[in-house]
């Protein structure tokens, strides 16, 4: 019998994870079609493998790089014998590792078809390797019910993974997702991360990292909650060696009455002179009914170090307000444009691959989902440089006007 | 002649400061004026800009303002701001991720709207706000930071100017726009007043110095103290201002 945890565990303070399980609804009965699923996915433009029920399904990947395999583990547990606590016990039926044994030349997406059956990938690079790896959690609106998964990446000395993980997933109450996911870091190894995530109902994400020496971890996070979605990010890092670089970066965009979790810590060995790491949470709270629960940790055992962290809650800044209002923009325009802000801050830190797929969730977030997404341009830097520079670039923008005002990632397959 | 703004007796207080600064301001600003307002430290020259342009918490509490002959005090901020009023803050807040085209973009557009013309298409915005911002002597990499974060005092100031440019107010406010600018920034922004001026729009000037009204010529001054006017004037009265300093200024016009 599994003993799901409950607020008694420090651990899961602030998320009853065994109340929402047991309160969800029974599975629904539909299975949807290959075809349903492929129309539902998000588009990465580079190499993927669609997981459906925990098993790559060949019709909806496409073949992997060079230096990039995929391989079965067989049958499997989620975490370590001696793990945290029941969602280390689970039984995987089959789990998969990606191992990157070479550099790659384009990034590679691992797409995660929500199943009711929990679910394992390990990513193992090796040494001086650099990889780029989006894994991105899906579910149709259909779905329902509670999905555990476990995600092991082995970083060996100097290898280098850009990791970017999508939760994007529909308003769906009856959704629960977990995911903890374990990383160990070998001397000057570099993990750089980014986290969205929008919709479900409780979505919980767990990162445990193991830090050698001179390692780099820089980790972004941005998720944007509406109506009773609950989502909880907890990190805890453990610096073992000396000269380790964290920086952690966490926002929540809430609406109504949702709930943001944030719990952070640090725990520096005292052999881990030289740790440099730094931890900031920060919750823009657009509802009274909207509610952030935040815990920062630090457990230091050396003397030598610099850790330090900070978070803010509150509301849109009056000033802020009045500015763009004195500039005539509507009330509701205003908060909008300086929501899409406070989004586009932390967008920044995605990778192009994962950065637009984000981006179209998070401005369906900001207008409810009831309206396409406001066809704001990105005026980048490159924008900018092709309308000046390239003449075909200007003729093109002339001939569809503002169509083309729309973000560029409305492209279709 | 045509009235832009006539303010009477206005009287308001500042809610934070649970204080009444303006004691009865009375203020007629006609078609193709430039009005500066001097005056001391808290004299509640910029509670009077606020209070124009609807501040939260600057609550009026007598008088009127007519704004092109309508009731200005009861708009709400952005429907004073697209009727065409327009203030320069002397501290322009930094918007954190917002970036600066879409911004301007954003507000051009509400502007054009309410107007009844047709909003701009991200190309011709670009062209017209290129074209402005040379005139500035702007660099074009200013359209891909965001609203006012990182900027200098005087890249703060060229953007209000920028901002005042581009949506073409009947009635500009500049709250003490030339405080903090050097010399080159100040002619700058003066010349971007200059070029705005016409026979149908309107300047209230809220300075501490004549160096900026050398350049802006004004038709008018008026020194403020205490929550009132004291004493207007022409151009005159900023020299004799300059010369004599306030004490001995208002002390002759007590």
């Amino acid at each position: 019998m599994l003993t799901l945890p409950t607020p008694k565990a420090e651990a899961w303070k602030y998320t009853h994870l065994k109340r929402a399980i047991e309160s969800l609804p029974a599975p629904a009965a539909h299975e949807p079609s290959l075809r349903e699923i492929e129309q539902a996915l998000p588009i990465f433009a580079v190499p993927q493998v669609v997981f459906v029920n925990g098993q790559p399904v060949a019709d909806l990947g496409t073949p992997l790089p060079a230096g990039v395999e995929l391989r079965s583990l067989g049958p499997c547990l989620t975490g370590p014998a001696e793990g945290l606590d029941a969602l280390d016990t689970l039984a995987v039926a089959q789990g998969w590792e990606l191992l990157i044994t070479a550099t790659p030349k384009v990034p590679v997406a691992i797409i995660h078809g929500a199943s009711n059956a929990p679910t394992l990938l390990k990513i193992t690079l090796a040494a001086g390797v650099e990889a780029q790896v989006v894994e991105a959690h899906h579910a149709l609106p259909s779905f329902s019910g509670w999905q555990h998964h476990a995600t092991e990446i082995m970083l060996p000395a100097q290898a280098k993974l850009t990791h970017s993980v999508l939760q994007l997933l529909p308003d769906t109450p009856g959704l629960v997702l977990t995911r903890r996911q374990r990383q160990s870091l070998a001397e000057g190894a570099v993990y750089s991360g980014t986290l969205g995530t929008t919709g479900g109902g409780l979505v919980r994400s767990e990162i445990h990292t193991q830090l050698a020496q001179n390692c780099t971890y820089h980790f972004t996070s941005l998720s944007t909650a509406r109506a009773a979605q609950h989502h909880d990010i907890t990190l805890q890092t453990h610096h073992a060696g000396v000269g380790n670089t964290v920086v952690i970066k966490q926002r929540n965009l809430q609406l109504d009455a949702s709930h943001a979790v944030f719990q952070g810590k640090f725990y520096v060995a005292q052999a881990a002179q030289k740790t440099n790491a730094y931890m900031h949470n920060h919750t823009l709270l657009l509802s009274d009914d909207a509610r952030a629960s935040v815990k920062p940790e630090l457990e230091i055992y050396a003397d030598d170090v610099k850790c330090s962290h900070g978070a803010a809650s509150g509301g849109l800044n009056p000033h802020h307000l009045f500015y763009l209002q004195a500039r005539g923009l509507t009330e509701q325009q205003a908060r909008a444009l300086l929501v899409q802000g406070y989004a586009d801050e932390f967008l920044a830190a995605f990778p192009a691959t994962t950065q637009r797929v984000l981006a179209a969730r998070v401005a369906e977030w900001l207008t409810g989902g009831s309206q396409a997404p406001a066809p704001l341009t990105d005026f980048s830097t490159e924008w900018l440089a092709n309308t000046k520079a390239n003449p075909e670039v200007r003729e093109v923008l002339r001939e569809f006007g503002d169509t083309l005002d729309r973000p560029h990632y409305e492209t279709t397959r | 002649m045509t009235h832009i703004l006539q303010i009477d007796n206005l009287q308001a207080r500042v809610e934070d400061a649970d204080k009444t600064i303006l004691h009865g301001v009375s203020l007629s600003l006609g078609a193709g004026e430039l009005h500066a307002i001097m005056g001391p430290n808290g004299a509640g020259k910029s509670t009077l800009g606020y209070t124009l342009a609807g501040r939260e918490g600057y609550e009026v509490t007598g008088g009127s303002v007519q704004f092109l002959g309508t009731d200005l005090l009861a708009m709400e901020p952005d429907e004073r701001a697209r009727a065409g009023v327009f203030l320069a803050f002397q501290y322009p807040v930094e918007l954190p991720g917002v970036n600066v085209a879409t911004f301007l973009r954003t507000a051009l557009n509400a502007h054009r709207t309410a107007r009844g013309e047709a909003e701009l298409d991200a190309l011709a915005f670009i062209k017209l706000c290129r074209a402005e911002m040379a005139k500035l002597q702007m660099p074009e990499s200013f359209l891909t930071r965001n609203v006012n974060a990182g900027f200098s005092g005087g890249e703060k100031k060229r953007f209000e100017i920028l901002q005042m440019a581009l949506f073409t107010p009947k009635l500009a406010i500049l709250d003490e726009t030339d405080s903090g600018l050097d010399i080159d920034a100040l002619r700058i922004v003066a010349e971007g007043v200059n070029n705005l001026r016409s026979p149908h729009n309107a300047f209230l000037v809220i300075t501490h110095y004549q160096r900026l009204l050398e350049y802006l010529k004004p038709s008018h001054v008026h020194i403020m103290a205490q929550g009132k006017i004291v004493r207007s004037g022409g151009p005159e009265l900023a020299i004799q201002l300059e010369e004599l300093g306030y004490d001995k200024l208002l002390g002759q016009a007590a």
